[in-house]
């Protein structure tokens, strides 16, 4: 993975002493609140419901053992002795104090971290798959130019104000697992006839109160031009997006409302123009430095399969169970990737504790090859290289602190934002329904006999917990002061992504997890066979069926 | 108002006229874009200086065959929020070649002097008070840039595969 | 106008914090002093602002509470979530299974908002 070097190191320590002198003078009264909040924002700080929050860039959801042990150190020392993993790839703490903050991003700087550019109306936090480097299906390990994106896009001078926030996902694989289709800037690495490679660029996509599936704009940019088409994207933006309604700002609605043609049209053009006279992109010796970083760790040479492995996975049914769920193929032989759940039964979706995540940092060194830990968009964490045969002594140690649970890609590998409980913009909570659907469906075995569906749960329209692409998505709303949730179903974030559409008349809370319960039944009453996951079904026979059940046959 | 220019305080001999109000002689004159475009004879006439201010929504294009007439383009921030007058600083520096002033007016704060900067602007019409000191600590806070931008800066980029700095930086 | 009280976040660490009687602010809300008249109303506003104008708090607003057996309490259901805490136990992934922690949801269904999960190390105190 990359590091920094002295370069990196002096530029964020600079940025925190900035910061340092940011929140004197707003402390000492030089600075109001207005002014002060954008700058707070730029440097991960919110003002949540019940106090601050800081959210801690982890770029591309890459980070080693040192640093997961000083997120860890943060959580106990600054905060209530916990984090929170995010849709983003980040951490947030939901409990750091103003005059504390800066002292936090020191002890970030410490170990190459920072939480620059993690809100604000500028260049989000880049994201990735969380199997780069790992996966089977992949073409080019997409973090080389996610962490070029990230240094091209730190304090940008150019797009520090933009008229939104702007989020930027990178794959390199067959299979988009980095949902490229629902961000501002979609980036597919993809190799052309002549075998060189580059990027299908889309734009557009994004959830919030419009919805949009992201427009390709380009079907092939050679890599070497990225930084410079970006530029190009994010200046037509930047001098056309619409500033006078917040709702109305992100590029969606520009694309929407210019035309995804026209649009093209104006990027490109302003591409060639910005080529003719500056040098934008990366020099290729640059380029050359980035990506020794993301070199193949030292894999050793291994059978395909591991005997004592196979024999444990005979024996331990519990094993079998999570490796079935939670171990991921791997490009070389021998190896896997390991998905570390944090959804437990009943549990908090994305939430670990200070000794969980030093106890990751443990596991890391042990197990993982050149201590590395993924956090994916699902909000549980991956260790992307593990060999086969110690993957026995791993899971009974991360079953020992509630890491192992053998859901990952089912019913109860929720996403969910914090809704209500943290969240100042929530009409509702999300965490609570989160946990009684997860108490409902509580049966392990029941989880595997339904298989891969993705639920996805937001506390209020702004979608944090992406419920326009879950296959079952829920949405929090206020009614007359009640909490009320709509359902949708019909959402994914993948190759094929759609927007769910909502089912008809929403829930009370507890009405919710009950039409979840209906809707998984019905499912398993007509699906063709246990191999057709409840995605297909869906698809094959449409949403009335569902709907009777749900609203009675004239709804439908 | 203060105004920093080229990195210090300096008085301001421009004078920023509304557009009702006679221009006089030998001033050296801001006019908005709707007067410039009005009146464009006339001004060029009248006064030895001519300035024009752009609003947030006037894009640099609009004066891009009057720039060797003109000695100032001032971009409006009307709050520090809006960014745009960003890419048109850079636009004028970079792809119209304007090598005249570039002013900062508006809602411009302390934490913003350095993008402004890096992205061509010359002067800041800054609060009353604020020292060539002030100016310079603030934009010296942060002397590392990764991207290029309309500065002559190295960026970090470059710097790290020129020798001197690349000795300093494996030091 | 209806029963009124002002709450704010404190500056230094975010916390919110509710307007006393005797001017000072307040982690409890119970605590907070409810006024209906306009004069009364306008006099907390103006205190609002004096906080925020000497970085005491930040963001200070009004919400609507009605008095109850146990002090004042915030009527809209995002105003009780925001003066008592979470309504989910926080370090629950770790602590869900013990005997003194049990969850507060139900497996059938989700409780209302109900008691705070306060933490021990910053129950409710006075702010100088």
């Amino acid at each position: 993975m990359y590091r920094y070097d002295e370069f990196d190191a002096r530029f964020v320590k600079q940025r925190v002493e900035q910061y340092r002198g940011q929140v004197a003078r707003r402390l000492s009264g030089e600075m109001t609140e207005d002014e002060f909040k954008p700058l707070r924002l730029q440097n991960g700080l919110y003002l949540q419901l019940h106090a601050y929050m800081l959210r801690v860039a982890i770029p591309y959801g890459t980070l080693n053992a040192v640093q997961m042990r000083k997120l860890a150190h943060i959580a106990r020392t600054y905060d209530r002795g916990y984090g929170h993993f995010t849709t983003r790839q980040n951490i947030q703490y939901n409990w750091p104090k103003l005059e504390d903050s800066a002292d936090i991003l020191d002890a970030l700087a410490e170990v190459e971290m920072h939480a620059i550019q993690t809100s604000g109306n500028c260049i989000r936090n880049t994201t990735a798959d969380a199997y780069a480097g790992a996966a089977a299906d992949e073409i080019e390990d997409p973090r080389v130019w996610c962490e070029i994106i990230r240094q091209w896009s730190t304090l940008h001078p150019e797009f520090a104000f933009l008229p939104r926030k702007f989020k930027i996902a990178v794959t390199g694989a067959a299979q988009d697992r980095a949902a490229i289709r629902v961000h501002d800037i979609g980036l597919a690495i993809k190799r052309n006839e002549a075998g060189e490679i580059g990027f299908e660029v889309l734009v557009g996509g994004g959830q919030g109160r419009t919805p949009m599936i992201a427009k390709k704009i380009r079907d092939f940019l050679p890599k070497d031009y990225l930084l410079s088409y970006l530029e190009a994207i994010l200046r037509v933006y930047n001098m056309l997006g619409r500033r006078d309604n917040k709702y109305k700002a992100r590029i969606k609605i520009l694309v929407h409302e210019t035309g995804t043609e026209e649009l093209t049209r104006m990027i490109e053009e302003e591409w060639e123009a910005l080529r003719r006279v500056t040098s934008i992109d990366i020099p290729p010796e640059e380029v050359k430095r980035i990506e020794a970083y993301f070199a193949p760790p030292a894999f050793e040479t291994l059978a395909d399969t591991n005997v004592a492995f196979e024999a444990k996975r005979f024996e331990d049914k519990a094993f079998a169970q999570w490796v079935r769920h939670n171990v991921k193929p791997h490009r070389v032989p021998g190896y896997v990737s390991v998905d570390i759940s944090l959804k437990p039964v009943g549990g908090i979706p994305g939430d670990a504790t200070d000794a969980q995540m030093d106890l990751i940092a443990d596991l890391t060194d042990c197990y993982a090859l050149e201590s590395e830990i993924r956090v994916t968009h699902q909000q549980n964490l991956v260790l992307p290289h593990v060999k086969q045969s110690d993957l026995y002594a791993l899971w009974q140690a991360l079953a020992a602190a509630e890491l192992a649970t053998p859901n990952s890609g089912l019913i109860s590998d929720i996403i969910a934002c914090p809704g209500l409980d943290y969240c100042g913009l929530a009409n509702a909570r999300s965490i609570p329904v989160s946990q009684a659907i997860s108490n409902r469906f509580a049966d392990l075995e029941q989880q595997a006999h339904i298989g891969p569906l993705e639920l996805k749960i937001s506390g209020c329209i702004n979608a944090c917990g992406h419920h326009h692409v879950g296959h079952i998505g829920i949405l929090g709303v206020d009614r007359k002061g009640e909490e009320h949730y709509q359902l949708t179903l019909g959402g994914r974030p993948d190759n094929e992504a759609a927007i769910g559409k909502i089912t008809g008349p929403g829930f009370s809370a507890d009405g919710i997890v009950d039409a979840v319960e209906t809707v998984v039944r019905t499912y398993l009453n007509i699906r063709l066979s246990e191999a057709e996951p409840f995605i297909d079904c869906l698809s094959r026979v449409g949403a009335d069926p569902f709907k009777e059940r749900l609203y009675g046959e004239k709804a439908a | 108002m203060a105004l920093i220019k080229n990195g210090t305080l300096a008085a301001d001999i421009w004078h920023r006229y509304d557009d009702d109000t006679p221009l006089q002689a030998d001033i050296p004159a801001l006019v908005s874009l709707e007067r410039w475009q009005a009146e464009r004879e006339d001004i060029l006439a009248s006064t030895a200086d001519i300035g024009v201010v752009l609003r947030a929504d006037q894009h640099p294009d609009a004066i891009t065959g009057d720039l060797p007439r003109l000695q100032v383009v001032a971009l409006e921030f009307p709050a520090f929020t809006d960014g745009r007058a960003y890419s048109y600083a850079r636009l004028l520096r970079e792809r119209l070649g304007f090598e005249g002033e570039i002013r900062a007016i508006g809602n411009v704060l302390r934490d913003q002097y350095l993008f402004m900067q890096r992205t061509g602007f010359d002067a800041f019409e800054v609060k009353d008070g604020v020292t060539t000191r002030a100016f310079l600590a603030a934009i010296e806070e942060v002397d590392l840039y990764y991207q290029a931008s309309a500065d002559t800066a190295q960026t970090i980029w470059q710097r790290r595969h020129t020798t001197e700095d690349a000795s300093a930086a494996a030091a | 106008m209806s029963l009124q009280a002002l709450t704010a976040n404190r500056l230094s660490n975010g916390r919110v914090v509710f307007l006393k009687e005797d001017g000072n602010w307040t982690l409890d809300v119970s605590e907070a002093r409810a006024v209906e008249a306009e004069t009364d109303i306008a006099d907390l506003e103006g205190a609002g602002r004096d906080a925020e104008a000497a970085q005491l708090v930040t963001g200070a607003y009004l919400i609507e509470v009605a008095r109850t057996a146990n002090g004042v309490a915030p009527l809209r259901n995002k105003e009780r979530i925001r003066a008592l805490g979470p309504t989910v136990q926080i370090t629950l992934n770790q602590s869900r299974n013990s005997a003194e922690n049990p969850p507060l949801i139900s497996s059938s269904s989700v409780s209302p908002c109900v008691s705070p999960c306060v933490s021990p190390t910053d129950s409710p105190q006075k702010v100088a």
